[in-house]
């Protein structure tokens, strides 16, 4: 099972407005607008950032179909926000 | 000292030697030029701005001039003088005045980084300021030159220019550019707009300036409170429709026409979004000027001025 955790709060900056997100991301000077669901799903692991947190509690959390939240963990790695944990 | 009180021909013999100190808002521009097309728009439109002392301080230092050279008698072009360097390619010489006013929008937005510049019109009314951020063919400067010459005051037609401390718009008024179509729309429109000569075959295609109304010019230093944000759209035969917008999604268009985001980076992320913050968001599509203004007057009406 894959796990992860949220990027530091220092590593981005971080402003949402009717459940949408945009981030300034230091490493790399890029700005992105989440998905809502992104958005949804890094607001709860912002909350408890010092947890790691499993793929299935994000599909649940999100009523993402399987393999989605996967694909939108890839996709919040990329741009730095998220790491994946060794188990 | 506005540069109306000049005579033509002093405008002309200052401009030739040592160059006349032009304020634009907050930009003191050093101008040099030979070519009566430059000589001649500067007189058309920027009589009532001030020009300062030889001896005050310049931001930037500007010649239009014919390159040196057969070419200059073969078929002349112009060149764009910035510290003595070219950073364009010459021109044509016809288009000598418009490539002065695309020079000068270039110094802003390269070297004015204490600014947040965003490309984008900007108008005020009661003290809010309505930001048009949009690509060229949107119809943006239309709408903009509409609502200038209908009551609203003309921040600039081109740069926002927003201070990222205070979080308030600042005023650059400027000649407004107008093209192909526009130009006719707007002369219809207002017919006590004054417009310099039309330049064809320019890189946007025909091309006229429009003088800036004398209260822009007159309220130049008075800043404006960001209160609208207005991506326009025009598309003939459409009615006249304000659509509310996502923030995030209007953030994203704000951060894609920033000039200088990438030099302010965070700083630039929180001043915008601040500045949406203080905002309605609206795209607006319309196909008729004289219903797009009543469209954009009802919306200041409904809310209080700024005091």
């Amino acid at each position: 099972m894959l796990r992860w955790c949220v990027a530091p709060a220092a590593c981005y900056e971080w402003r949402d407005w009717d459940g949408q997100a945009v981030v300034f991301v230091h490493a790399t000077g890029d700005t992105h607008a989440l998905s809502p669901e992104a958005t949804s799903l890094l607001v709860v692991m912002r909350a408890r950032s010092n947890e790691t947190h499993a793929t299935p509690a994000w599909m649940q959390f999100a009523n993402l179909a399987d393999g989605d939240g996967e694909a939108l963990m890839q996709g919040l790695a990329a741009i730095g926000l998220v790491r994946y944990q060794q188990p | 000292m506005i540069l109306g009180d000049l005579t033509p021909a002093q405008l002309k013999q200052r401009l030739a030697a040592d160059g006349l100190s032009l304020r634009t808002g907050p930009v003191v521009t050093r101008v040099q030029s030979t070519l009566d097309a430059v000589v001649q728009g500067l007189g058309i439109h920027y009589a009532a701005f001030p020009v300062e002392s030889d001896e005050a301080f310049a931001d930037f230092h500007v010649q239009v001039c014919r390159p040196a050279g057969l070419r200059s008698w073969l078929r002349p072009q112009v060149v764009f003088r910035f510290d003595g360097e070219e950073p364009f390619a010459p021109l044509p010489g016809p288009q000598s005045f418009p490539m002065l006013e695309w020079g000068l929008n270039w110094c802003i937005y390269t070297y004015c980084h204490q600014f947040v510049t965003l490309h984008s019109a900007v108008l005020e009314r009661d003290g809010r300021a309505l930001l048009m951020p949009a690509p060229s063919g949107s119809g943006k400067s239309t709408l903009c030159a509409g609502l200038a010459f209908r009551g609203w005051r003309l921040l600039s037609d081109e740069l926002t220019v927003l201070d990222p401390v205070a979080g308030d718009i600042v005023p650059v008024p400027r000649p407004i550019s107008l093209k192909n179509r526009s130009i006719e729309v707007i002369r219809a429109f207002a017919p006590q707009s004054v417009f310099s000569p039309a330049v064809p075959d320019t890189i946007k295609g025909l091309v006229a300036h429009a003088r800036p109304p004398q209260d822009a010019v007159d309220k130049a230093r008075l800043r404006a409170q960001p209160r609208w944000i207005v991506l326009p759209r025009f598309a003939a035969g459409e009615p006249a429709r304000l659509t509310p917008l996502p923030r995030a999604e209007v953030f994203m268009q704000l951060v894609e026409n920033t000039f200088n985001y990438s030099i302010h980076g965070p700083a630039a992320f929180a001043a915008l979004a601040r500045l949406l913050e203080r905002c309605d968001c609206y795209s607006f599509s319309y196909g008729d000027l004289d219903e797009a203004v009543a469209v954009f007057d009802r919306l200041a009406a409904a809310h209080e001025p700024v005091r």
